[in-house]
C-alpha cells in the first residue's frame, strides 16, 4: 500500500470500520511510513478532542414533557394496514383468539361423544372415572358411612328407585364403609364404597333391563374399571387398587 | 399514507450533491452494506402509543444532541425536535421494525434541513464533492490538538458547514456506525466515509487556526 492509498482511510481505520483484509494493510503500512503514522496520530486526536470536549446536549424537561403530551393524546393515525405476517397485530387479538379457541375446545369436549357415540360405554365411561375421583377429591366418599349392610341397605331406600344389593366383603379383604347417591347416565345410581388397604373402591349400581355379561375390564387414566350385568343390575367398579384384585371383588359381586 | 411516510423516512436531501451520490473508489474497500436493510422487515412494531413511547423516547436526548449541533439554537432545537416526534408519530405506522434510532434521527435530520433551507439556507455547503480526497494536510502538532480546550473544539464544530458537522455528531458523540449515518442521511457509505474524513481534516485545521489565535493573545 502506497501513501495516496493509505490516507483516505486512516478515519475509517480509527472509527474500526475498515474490512480485516484492508485493515492488516494500511496497519503494515503505518508501521513502515512515518509521515502517514503522524497524520493518523492528528486524526485520532481530532476524535478524541470531539468526543471528550464537545459535549453532548440533553432534551430539556420541557420539550420531553411537551412530546409526551403529544403522545398521550395521539391516537397514532395513518397506522398502515395489519398484514398476513403481522405477528404484533395477531398477539394484540390474542385474547379474542384464546377465547375462540377454549369456547370450540369445549364445545367439542362436551358435544362431539354425543354425535360420535362411540362403543356404548365409552362417554358412560369417563363420566363413572370422573364420579369416583370426584368422590375421592372432595372428601365426600360416603353420605353413610357404615360397614353394616343393613344401615347402608335401608339408607338408599327413598333415594332411589331401585333397592341395590349391598353386601360387605371384609372377610375377602373387601370392607364395606359405606354408600352415596351419584348421578351417572342421566340417572341417580347407587354407589357403594369400599375399602381395600390404602384402596378405595366405588361400586356404582343402577337398573339394567339387560342381559347378564361377564365382566369386561378397561383402565382409564390410570385406574381400573370393570364393568358387569348380573340380575338386571348395572355394575361399574372404578379404583386405583390392581387389575387382580379388580377381578377378585367383581367375582364377589358378580356371584 | 404509505408514500408518504417512506418520503419522511428518507429525508430529502436539501442541497445540490454533484457527483457526490456515486460511490468513490475508497468506497469499494468498504464492507458492503444494505442501507435500510430494515425496511425489507414487514414486522410492524409500533402498534400503540405505549410501543412509541418505548421505542423511540429513550433516543429523545440523542435526536436533540443532532438537532441542537444542527441549528446551534435551544429554542429552534426544541422546534425541530417536537415538529420531528409529531411526525414520527403520524408516520409510526410505517416503521417495520429494525433500527429505530436511525429511523427517528432520519426525521429529525429532515426537520432540521427543511428548517435550515427555509430560515438559513445560507449556512448551507455550496455544492459538495464529495469525491474529493481530504484537504492535504499541513502537519499539524499533535500537542496542540490534544491541548485544546471545550471552547475551542465547540468552536471549530460550530464553524464547519452542516452537512459536515453532522457526520462528526453523528459519528463521534452519537456514536452511530458508518451503516447507521448512511440510513440517518441517506447517503451511500463511501460518502459518509470521505465526508467524515473532510470534516475531521477541517476541523484539525480549525482547531490549529483558533489555538494559534489564542495563543498570541
Amino acid at each position: 500500500m502506497i501513501c495516496q492509498e493509505a490516507r483516505p482511510l486512516f478515519d475509517a481505520h480509527l472509527d474500526r470500520e475498515l474490512d480485516p483484509a484492508t485493515d492488516r494493510e494500511l496497519v503494515r503500512h503505518l508501521d513502515e511510513c512515518e509521515g502517514c503514522a503522524r497524520e493518523r496520530d492528528e486524526i485520532a486526536a481530532v476524535k478524541s478532542a470531539v468526543s471528550s470536549q464537545a459535549g453532548h446536549f440533553s432534551a430539556p424537561a420541557p420539550l420531553r414533557r411537551k412530546i409526551e403530551t403529544a403522545i398521550a393524546n395521539s391516537r397514532l393515525a395513518g397506522r398502515a394496514p395489519a398484514q398476513p405476517s403481522d405477528r404484533r397485530a395477531v398477539l394484540s387479538r390474542w385474547p379474542a383468539v384464546a377465547l375462540t379457541t377454549a369456547i370450540a375446545a369445549l364445545l367439542a369436549v362436551l358435544f362431539l361423544p354425543r354425535i360420535f357415540p362411540g362403543p356404548e360405554s365409552d362417554f358412560l365411561l369417563r363420566e363413572v372415572v370422573a364420579a369416583h375421583i370426584r368422590s375421592t377429591q372432595v372428601d365426600h366418599l360416603t353420605d353413610v358411612a357404615s360397614s353394616d349392610r343393613h344401615t347402608v341397605k335401608p339408607w338408599f331406600e327413598g333415594k332411589l328407585d331401585f333397592s341395590p344389593p349391598v353386601a360387605d366383603f371384609q372377610q375377602q379383604g373387601f370392607k364395606l364403609i359405606g354408600g352415596r347417591v351419584d348421578y351417572l347416565d342421566n340417572r341417580a345410581v347407587a354407589a357403594l364404597v369400599y375399602q381395600h388397604g390404602p384402596h378405595f373402591i366405588n361400586v356404582f349400581v343402577w337398573p339394567m333391563n339387560r342381559p347378564d355379561s361377564s365382566p369386561a375390564m378397561t383402565t382409564l387414566n390410570g385406574y381400573n374399571i370393570d364393568h358387569f350385568r348380573h340380575a338386571r343390575m348395572n355394575y361399574w367398579i372404578v379404583t386405583d387398587m390392581s387389575a387382580n384384585e379388580v377381578e377378585q371383588l367383581a367375582g364377589l359381586l358378580d356371584g | 399514507m404509505n408514500r408518504t411516510g417512506n418520503k419522511i423516512a428518507r429525508p430529502v436531501v436539501h442541497y445540490p450533491m454533484g457527483t457526490g451520490a456515486n460511490r468513490s473508489s475508497q468506497a469499494a474497500r468498504m464492507r458492503s452494506a444494505r442501507v435500510w436493510s430494515a425496511r425489507d422487515n414487514h414486522v410492524a412494531i409500533i402498534g400503540n402509543r405505549v410501543d412509541f413511547e418505548r421505542v423511540f423516547m429513550p433516543h429523545l436526548d440523542g435526536a436533540y444532541n443532532l438537532a441542537r449541533w444542527l441549528l446551534r439554537n435551544d429554542a429552534d432545537a426544541e422546534d425541530v425536535v417536537q415538529e420531528a416526534y409529531l411526525r414520527a408519530l403520524r408516520f409510526a405506522g410505517n416503521y417495520r421494525g429494525g433500527d429505530a434510532r436511525a429511523w427517528l434521527l432520519a426525521i429529525v435530520r429532515n426537520a432540521a434541513y427543511t428548517w435550515i433551507s427555509r430560515n438559513r439556507r445560507d449556512q448551507l455547503a455550496p455544492a459538495l464533492d464529495d469525491d474529493r480526497a481530504p484537504e492535504a494536510a499541513h502537519p499539524v502538532d499533535v500537542e496542540v490538538i490534544r491541548r485544546a480546550d471545550a471552547a475551542m473544539v465547540r468552536a471549530a464544530i460550530e464553524e464547519l458547514p452542516a452537512e459536515f458537522r453532522e457526520m462528526v455528531v453523528l459519528r463521534d458523540l452519537e456514536e452511530l456506525s458508518y451503516k447507521e449515518i448512511a440510513m440517518v442521511s441517506d447517503l451511500p457509505i463511501g460518502t459518509v466515509m470521505s465526508r467524515l474524513a473532510r470534516a475531521r481534516a477541517r476541523l484539525r485545521a480549525a482547531i490549529q487556526k483558533l489555538s494559534a489565535a489564542g495563543g498570541s493573545r
